[in-house]
């Protein structure tokens, strides 16, 4: 195991049990976290980045049937604890901001009492009035006046920008390894979304963890992170980092995506691009190449799943066009 | 946003004008019952008067229940009475109405305190473990149960329990509300009154907190709570709960009213002195003033309950803080 | 509402529901037929005797025949349900409605008046109306409507007010559509539904205040026989006979079980989103 990174998954698959079938959410998933690094998983709605985010976490929803390979972090199997020995890691060691702030807190308690309960599991020997004053402290750093005021407010009195800065600060305040941000800006105003991501790229200079960046924004995944994974239908297509991956995108797929970027410079009038065809059925997963269906550039060896072939120093592409 | 005592988000801000909008409304329901002489067939003083019915007596009648002045006036003499404290004098004996009623308030406000209690103390556990565990045998037993303890009326309900508790096994006695005093005896009557009162609210307060408490451990704050690890007993019985008993809350508004009702009937099969045997007897012996001042108590004690509850349900959910407009729907939420 | 019902029928205690009640309704109809004697025979001899042969269910403290006398309670409980719930709901959707559509003042003041209304619980308030109108059958219809109004106006009311506000009926309007056209395409429609659960809801509720208005006295007056006044003559011999008591609780319980499964699988039917 390399010595800097921080989280290593290794061969998830998790199923989930719905009406139309057992649906393989992720296949053979493996990926490095670093320290001190921010890794994006990008990928469109489907791709099963929610669900490893989910699954780190341990929190994934009830109707999950089947779990298996290994999370290595801090010497333990992830999914091989008891829920006791999980749910003791978080709010200590991992946060999680959720994609929709308007639900992710609860209507009838202060965010004073909110935020102090997110600390208990971290400070047990605080007491309220301490935690009351880190959470102020916390707030005023994420940007929110007036800080002592808006512990005693409740959360339908403030726009989601701030209800997501909020968020941001509830995870830090547990000083946690890892910070998972699952879409953080998804449900926001685009001018809103450019404050957020500025705002945890200064906070992560700040702090000791690690970010994990799920979006299915390719700017905002260049905007924030040092390495990126690229998510298909439940496996990882192409991962690395940053600047390696935007000048030699190698998985088709990877370069599809940039290409639907909408470019400023562009003339007006250019047709949009996109990707022909639709996701595949994970239900009854079909063999070989994930992407062939929907690929330009297939030809008979993508019968074969390809696996992660290396491009460049810690780059690497699923694909058998990388030579 | 204002903050401080008077701001847009305060509660006493809300209280002062939901009390405002009760005591409009308790005006209102004066002048319903004055207004209701006017609906009598025929010559009001004579007929509610009956078989005592002399020139004397109708005039009396006449002069105080203020049947020559208009309505308007009426009520507002009846309005300026009541504050005084005067309800009228009763047909009979000439005692005064205020302290008649009373009296027998505290009995009946026993009985339903109690009722309202039982059904609670019992119920929201109940619902509770419930929504905890989801088909368990409990949790089939009270789907099945709890409709038809509801729906059986609860004077069948007081009345079998009286049969078989009472009479045929001899537990509980039958008559009465005790001896003053003695507490022990005393509560010993209350239990099979307040018994068939709860019963139906037990099952359906059970229901009800099951399935609020089951909507809201799916809502997306609750996983926030477990994504920070909290014990999943704090998750339950702090952020799950305080939200789940809000319709729980509500339904108590309108539940006092009905059992304010349904105690009219249980003070009669069980003989206990009350509100509801006071006004019921009154109807019988046609001694109109007691009737109207023991309703107007009534009615006086139901918006009173619903304002409280009113104010429980803006201090449990702070959104309807803000939403002054929106009218009480006094018939189920 | 062919696929309403069978949604009812496919729940298992919606066909309970269905059941009880039909069993209800058909017996109140079918009484004098199969009914097996009059409900006011008198036969002092017979009194408080426990079912046998020659009466069913047992006889009450006159002797008369309790089965006899149930069936015919049927038709009066059916009967003052269906009265009292058809005149509440017209009354109150005419106000309700009326009250969205009308000027600010007017709908205050029809509000006034429901909130008012519901400002008494609704025994208390039969009770004070039958202090001034005197028991019997017609005044008991009437004065058990009046408690009912409010609800059936509030609910019609409030689906109004979501129709009026849809942007669709602007553009109606717009293309030239008159008013009483949008009420009956557009605004009935709405209400319906939710009327007609909370029609289905009463009925167990009238069933229930009209037995305990009869249970005190002031109610259905003999020679009509209500389940109510069977209930009361049953309690005053209790330590008697505990026949009497069984069968009119026992035939209030399956009427207001019976309604209530079904105007519970009802509401689940119409609208699953209101399902608890």
């Amino acid at each position: 195991m390399d010595d800097n990174s921080l989280v290593e998954i290794r061969g998830l698959d998790v199923d989930f049990a719905t009406d139309n079938g057992t649906v393989h959410a992720l296949r053979d998933v493996s990926l490095s976290i670093g320290r001190h690094s921010v890794v994006g998983l990008v990928g469109e709605s489907g791709s099963g980045k929610s669900t490893l985010a989910l699954a780190l976490l341990g929190l994934l929803p009830d109707n999950t049937e089947g779990v298996s390979g290994e999370i290595a972090f801090g010497g333990k199997n992830l999914l091989a604890l008891d829920p006791g020995e999980l749910r003791r890691l978080r709010g200590t060691r991992i946060a999680m901001i959720f994609q929709d702030p308007m639900t992710a807190l609860n209507p009838v308690f202060t965010l004073g009492t909110q935020l102090v309960d997110a600390q208990r599991s971290r400070h047990p020997e605080l007491g309220r009035r301490e935690l009351l004053a880190r959470a102020a402290r916390m707030l005023a750093r994420v940007g929110i006046s007036d800080p002592e005021k808006r512990l005693s407010a409740y959360p339908h009195q403030f726009s989601g920008g701030m209800r997501q800065r909020v968020m941001i600060a509830m995870a830090l305040l547990c000083e946690p390894d890892i910070l998972i941000a699952d879409e953080p800006t998804t449900a926001l105003d685009v001018t809103i979304e450019a404050q957020i991501v500025r705002l945890l790229k200064e906070l992560h200079a700040e702090f000791h963890g690690s970010i994990v960046f799920v979006s299915h924004s390719l700017g905002l995944i260049s905007e924030i992170c040092d390495e990126v994974a690229v998510m298909y239908a439940g496996k990882i297509v192409e991962s690395g980092p940053v600047e390696s991956l935007f000048s030699r995108p190698s998985h088709p797929y990877t370069q599809a995506l940039l290409a639907c970027e909408i470019d400023p410079a562009d003339a007006p009038g250019e047709r949009l691009v996109t990707i022909p065809g639709g996701l595949p059925d994970l239900v009854n997963v079909p063999s070989g190449c994930i992407f062939a269906d929907r690929c330009p550039s297939r030809f008979a060896k993508c019968a074969e799943e390809p696996p992660p072939r290396p491009v460049a120093p810690g780059h690497a592409a699923a694909c058998w066009l990388v030579p | 946003m204002r903050e401080g005592l008077w701001g847009r988000n305060s509660l006493a801000r809300y209280g002062t004008i939901r009390l405002a909008t009760a005591v409009l409304v308790l005006i209102g329901s004066m002048a319903l019952l004055c207004a209701l002489t006017l609906i009598v067939p025929g010559d009001p003083a004579t007929i509610l008067l009956g078989p005592r019915a002399t020139p004397q007596t109708v005039a009396l009648f006449r002069e105080q229940m203020g049947l020559n002045l208009p309505l308007y006036e009426r009520v507002f003499v009846f309005f300026l009475r009541a504050l005084r404290g005067d309800l009228g004098v009763d047909v009979l004996t000439s005692r005064p109405v205020a302290g008649l009623v009373m009296a027998a308030l505290p009995n009946t406000l026993l009985l339903a305190l109690s009722a309202i209690g039982l059904a609670v103390l019992i119920g929201v556990p109940i619902g509770c473990y419930a929504a905890v565990r989801p088909g368990s045998l409990l949790d089939q037993a009270l789907a099945v149960l709890s409709v038809s303890l509801v729906a059986t009326p609860s004077y069948v309900v007081a009345i079998l329990l009286l049969y078989f508790f009472s009479l045929k096994l001899g537990w509980f006695p039958v008559l009465g509300a005790g001896t003053p005093g003695n507490f022990i005896d005393q509560l010993h009557h209350l239990v099979l009154p307040a018994l068939a009162l709860a019963v139906g609210w037990i099952g359906y307060i059970a229901r009800l907190v099951r399935s609020s408490l089951l909507e809201v451990l799916g809502e997306p704050f609750i996983r926030t709570a477990r994504a920070y690890g909290q014990p999943e007993r704090r998750v339950v019985m702090k952020y799950a709960l305080k939200l789940a008993c809000i319709p729980t809350v509500a339904i108590l508004g309108v539940g006092i009213g009905e059992l304010m009702g349904g105690a009219v009937f249980v003070e009669i099969i069980f003989n206990r002195p009350g509100l509801g045997s006071l006004i019921f007897d009154a109807i019988k012996n046609r001694n109109y003033p007691i009737v109207q001042g023991g309703i107007l108590v009534v009615v006086a004690i139901f918006v009173l309950a619903n304002l409280l509850v009113d104010l429980s349900y803006a201090w449990l959910d702070p959104r309807v803080r803000e939403n002054l407009g929106k009218a009480r729907t006094g018939g189920g939420t | 509402m062919r696929e309403v019902l069978y949604r009812v029928w496919k729940s298992p205690s919606g066909r309970l529901g269905m059941i009880a009640a039909l069993i209800v309704i058909l017996s109140g109809i079918a009484a004098p037929l199969i009914a097996s004697h009059m409900p006011n025979q008198i036969d002092v001899a017979a009194r408080l005797t426990p079912p046998s042969a020659s009466h069913w269910f047992g006889t009450d403290h006159l002797g008369r025949d309790l089965y006899s006398r149930s069936l015919y309670g049927t038709r009066i409980a059916v009967s003052v349900a269906l009265a009292v719930t058809a005149t509440a709901l017209v009354l109150g959707v005419l106000l309700g409605v009326t009250a969205a559509y009308a000027p600010p003042a007017i709908e205050r003041a029809i509000l006034a008046c429901f909130d008012i209304v519901s400002s008494f619980p609704s025994l208390i308030l039969a009770l004070a109306l039958v202090a001034v109108l005197g028991p019997g059958l017609l005044n008991i219809i009437l004065l058990v409507t009046v408690v009912f109004i409010p609800q059936f106006g509030r609910v019609a009311r409030a689906q109004t007010l979501t129709v009026k506000e849809r942007p669709f009926l602007e553009a109606e309007r717009a293309l030239g559509a008159s008013g009483p056209r949008i009420m009956l395409v557009h605004v009935l429609p709405n209400i319906i539904g939710p009327i007609v659960v909370l029609a289905s809801m009463n009925v167990p509720v009238v069933i229930t205040l009209e037995a305990g208005l009869s249970f005190l006295g002031v109610g259905i007056r003999p020679p009509l026989a209500s389940w109510g006044s069977m209930l009361f003559d049953g309690f005053t011999y209790l330590n008697q006979s505990v026949w009497p008591v069984l069968v009119a609780g026992g035939m209030l319980t399956l009427a207001t079980l019976g309604f209530t499964l079904f105007g519970e699988a009802l509401r689940d039917a119409i609208d699953p989103k209101l399902r608890r």
